[in-house]
């Protein structure tokens, strides 16, 4: 609130997380800017989800800085992350599968305070979005289809009006045609709510096209950022993230 | 007929205070995976603030009943959270991370700490209270001259369980805390994600868990007329069979489980003897758990992802 309009909404410095002895983030520094996609790709084990969690304090940076929005978020507990707006629809989307669709999203609209319109017209934005979620409405999250419960997921995450939305691979496992549904989805967040976004993909292709900006992480380490057409020129990704086919 | 009749009457009354109980077991259970052995013991502190809270009130000259009746219950609710409160906070929430029998363990130590101290502070002795609540109904008087009765006690024990529930349920699926405990439940890492404070809710389950067994400490000292500092153990175990036979977790099925204990355990001291109702009720707990080990409402733990 207090930051010059210039600096970057989301800026990570010299970030170190470990599990343990095992050290997952070994100097991370990253920066989002608002109104931007920013993509992060590499190889499994890299560090990518951890980063996204780490900003969440789970776990906790052993050293280095997040700052969101000019106050630097390290040491504070992890739901009061949540009410300042930043949201994440996290790896394997966790999904309460005993709680209907319905109250998936309350959760959701709870993490912040919202009015009664702020909460109807983030309803109406989401089902917008994704139709089929308001069919599924009272049915219980559990038994939705993996597209369905990634779409509760953002669904769940956008209803805390967030000023960032973290997605930790939207499209794992989905059939081609859900997956761009959803990257069509985020797409049209940006491009029309001005929404800012973190995106996590093993889909690199996808994710760099859809990015203003790409960072590649790789055991712990950011090694190359850019322009996402940047990234997708360059040999080195071709080779290890698009012709050498996804990794699993 | 007449003779079944009676004993269904007295074993809901029963099974209502063990379904009290187990609800205790049931929700802590859900939310954080341990047995609070020390539940049943709670249930006994709060039979004791009832007994004190109606003692002082008497000392000072109060009359009506039903005001009487009302403020022991809400002296005697508040004050047990306050203890349910405090062992979460002393004995469990520091081992929260630690290996899974840990808490279960603190438990067991903190259901020694609650026995001892009660009989320290309030002697070994049983405490006796005159009924305060007498009179009732004669529901069917039979041709071999033996009468059916309902209590006014039991009728108060029932009604007081009932209301209870109905708003127990409304607060679990209804509110805010419920739908929070709800998401701790089934999921703590994405609850603190969407800003549920977890050790807040946690908190809160006991609070409430120690409410519930407050009132059923309450009804035991209303319909036995009597308290000590060793009667949580028994009915502990009771309550907590009841959890695992409706199913731990699931929190109908304590209040099922509670309801089906209580019947077996007064039909078998009918028809059978008293000596063995402990068996009858452990006995069915055995049966079940074999062939349903998921307790009769349970969950299977499969779950679609």
């Amino acid at each position: 609130m207090t930051a010059p309009s210039n600096a970057p909404l989301l800026a990570i410095r010299s970030l170190h997380a470990a599990y343990g002895k095992i050290e997952a983030l070994r100097g991370v520094d990253l920066d989002i800017n608002a109104g931007e996609i920013v993509a992060l790709i590499g190889a499994n084990g890299a560090g990518k989800s951890t980063l996204m969690m780490t900003i969440f304090g789970r776990p906790r940076a052993r050293s280095g800085r997040i700052e969101f929005d000019g106050q630097d978020i390290s040491a504070v507990p992890t739901h009061e992350i949540a009410r300042l707006r930043i949201a994440q629809s996290p790896e394997g989307r966790r999904i309460f599968p005993r709680m209907s669709v319905a109250e998936n999203l309350q959760m959701g609209a709870d993490a912040t305070s919202s009015s009664e319109a702020e909460r109807a017209s983030g309803l109406e934005r989401i089902f917008t979005l994704f139709p089929r979620l308001k069919e599924r409405m009272s049915q219980r999250g559990g038994t939705l289809s993996g597209g369905e419960q990634q779409m509760l997921a953002i669904g769940r995450a956008l209803m805390s009006r967030p000023r960032l939305l973290m997605l930790d691979e939207p499209s794992l496992g989905l059939a081609p045609l859900i997956a761009r549904q959803i990257f069509d989805a985020i797409r049209a967040l940006n491009r029309q709510d001005g929404l800012t976004v973190l995106i996590v993909e093993q889909n690199a292709n996808h994710a760099l096209r859809l990015a203003h900006r790409g960072y590649v992480m790789v055991n712990g380490l950011i090694t190359l950022s850019g322009t996402g057409s940047e990234l997708l020129q360059r040999p080195e990704i071709r080779a290890a993230y698009l012709e050498g086919g996804r990794r699993a | 007929m007449d003779y079944f009749a009676q004993q269904l009457i007295n074993g809901l009354v029963l099974g209502s205070i063990y379904g009290l109980i187990a609800i205790g077991y049931t929700m802590v259970y859900g939310i954080v995976g341990m047995i609070n052995f020390a539940h049943g013991d709670i249930f006994m502190i709060g039979g004791f603030i009832a007994l004190i809270t109606f003692l002082i009130l008497v000392s000072f000259g109060l009359t009506a009943i039903p005001l009487i009746l009302l403020i022991v219950l809400l002296v005697s609710m508040a004050i047990t959270a306050l203890y349910g409160w405090t062992v979460e906070r002393i004995a469990y929430r520091p081992l929260r991370h630690s290996f899974r029998l840990a808490p279960m363990l603190s438990a067991i130590g903190m259901s020694f700490v609650l026995i001892n101290f009660s009989q320290v502070a309030q002697g070994a002795r049983v405490k006796p209270v005159p009924p305060i609540i007498t009179g009732g109904y004669t529901l069917y008087e039979g041709a071999g001259g033996f009468v059916v009765q309902l209590s006014n006690i039991q009728i108060i024990v029932v009604v007081t369980t009932v209301v209870l529930l109905g708003l127990f349920t409304w607060l679990v699926s209804s509110t805010r805390l419920g739908r929070d405990m709800r998401a701790c439940e089934q999921d703590q890492t994405m609850a603190s994600l969407l800003g549920v404070d977890v050790d807040r809710t946690i908190s809160m389950t006991f609070v409430i868990g120690a409410a519930l067994a407050a009132v059923a400490g309450m009804m035991y000292l209303l319909y036995y007329g009597l308290v000590d500092f060793f009667m949580g153990f028994v009915a502990g175990i009771k309550a907590f069979t009841a959890a695992v036979l409706g199913g731990i977790g699931s929190l109908p099925g304590a209040m099922l489980g509670g309801l089906l204990i209580g019947l077996i355990e007064t039909m078998w001291s009918a028809y059978f003897s008293v000596e063995y109702k402990d068996v009858a009720a452990f006995s069915i707990l055995i049966v079940v758990l074999i062939f349903l080990p998921t307790g009769l409402l349970g969950r299977p733990e499969v779950e679609k992802v």
